[in-house]
């Protein structure tokens, strides 16, 4: 699981062409990440899941949980070279921007318009399919809707859901011994 | 916003200033860009005195455009505008590597080889957190768009067709550059 069958080039190479689907915010990169190493069986679902969830957790970007998805690839040598992947073609984006911007302007907003559409499709195609290997039980599937609902509609943290969704877990292992 | 990004800074930082700086926020902010606003204006615009409020803001904004995290962009922005490529470079890897490490020694350290066999069901629980924030995100990517009327329906047409094109196997690069070409080409008004 950790680096078996991926090589360091193609964690540099997905998780930099993972962050090029950042425009126009939300989960890009996870939908990306998602159907190139979790579909095909070289990272497991919950592991990626774990991965997403620290880097809500930790201060900062968000982005850090790219490094904890190179280490379960890659081992150290993944995470060192997952951050240098998102931190290449964001310098090349910001210098661009900084230089180009008017030029560009037309350009971005042609593309951040329907960006948050086609985003919106990738992020619930990730989401389905980082659910079918779980198997979940129906109990579990009104664990994902009331997620999906105090988040969406209540615009609860995703913090206090991940802390919340943790201890919930604890409590069942310590019911479960 | 043009001229407020115009590529000549009003003044030069050293190198080792943005690094510790951008450590520091990297360290200390939670809830991405928006939520570290006010902590970044203290830092860059009052205190550092490195940028005015217009700049920051005009940043902040652009950071929103760029194909890259938003905090990220943000700060690769400013260390470009205060230090050229090197200050971008040490912007960003300064304000990426707090998370990142602590990414990584959660990775490794919270798993059930090492915690025990208490972290299965965690990690499973946090799991089913995480897919139900996905779908939460998707939906919120759906309303918070700018278009309304029938481009928002073409919009939500094209997400399903995104969707449906990545379950049914299409991968997903070639359904998210289609989605982007063809939304490109319909929705065109804010």
């Amino acid at each position: 699981m950790k680096g078996s069958s991926v090589g360091i080039v193609e964690v540099f190479l997905v998780v930099a062409t993972s962050t090029l689907f950042s425009i126009g915010g939300g989960n890009g990169p996870i939908a990306f990440m998602q159907d190139r190493w979790v579909s095909p069986g070289l990272l497991d679902p919950s592991l990626f899941a774990w991965a997403i969830a620290l880097g809500h957790l930790t201060p900062g970007p968000n982005a850090g949980f790219l490094a904890g998805i190179g280490y379960y690839m890659y081992g150290l040598p993944g995470a060192i070279t997952a951050a240098i992947a998102v931190i290449v073609p964001t310098a090349l984006g910001s210098a661009a921007v900084t230089f180009w911007f008017e030029k560009l302007q037309p350009v971005i907003k042609l593309i951040s318009l329907p960006a948050g559409f086609v985003i919106a499709g990738m992020i619930a195609a990730a989401a389905w399919q980082l659910a079918k290997p779980m198997q979940l039980s129906p109990s579990e599937l009104a664990g994902v809707c009331v997620v999906t609902l105090l988040i969406a509609w209540r615009n609860l943290s995703p913090v206090l859901v991940i802390l919340g969704s943790a201890c919930v877990g604890f409590l069942l292992w310590l019911v479960g011994t | 916003m043009a001229e407020q990004l115009s590529p000549t800074p009003a003044k030069r930082v050293s190198l080792v200033s943005l690094g510790l700086v951008f450590l520091h926020l990297g360290a200390t902010t939670f809830g991405g860009m928006w939520g570290a606003m006010q902590r970044l204006e203290d830092e860059l615009v009052r205190r550092r005195a490195w940028l005015s409020s217009e700049e920051q803001k005009a940043l902040m904004v652009a950071a929103t455009l760029i194909p890259a995290p938003k905090f990220l962009a943000f700060g690769g922005m400013v260390g470009f505008r205060l230090g050229g490529w090197l200050g971008s470079i040490v912007s960003l890897s300064a304000l990426l590597a707090p998370p990142s490490i602590l990414a990584v020694a959660g990775v490794a350290l919270l798993s059930p080889e090492v915690i025990g066999e208490a972290m299965v069901p965690v990690q499973r629980t946090v799991g089913i957190a995480i897919i139900g924030l996905l779908f939460a995100n998707a939906y919120v990517q759906l309303i918070a768009s700018k278009v309304r009327g029938l481009q928002w329906v073409t919009g939500v047409a094209i997400a399903g067709a995104v969707a449906g094109a990545t379950l049914m196997g299409v991968p997903l690069i070639v359904s998210g550059i289609a989605g982007f070409a063809i939304g490109a080409l319909l929705i065109r008004e804010a």
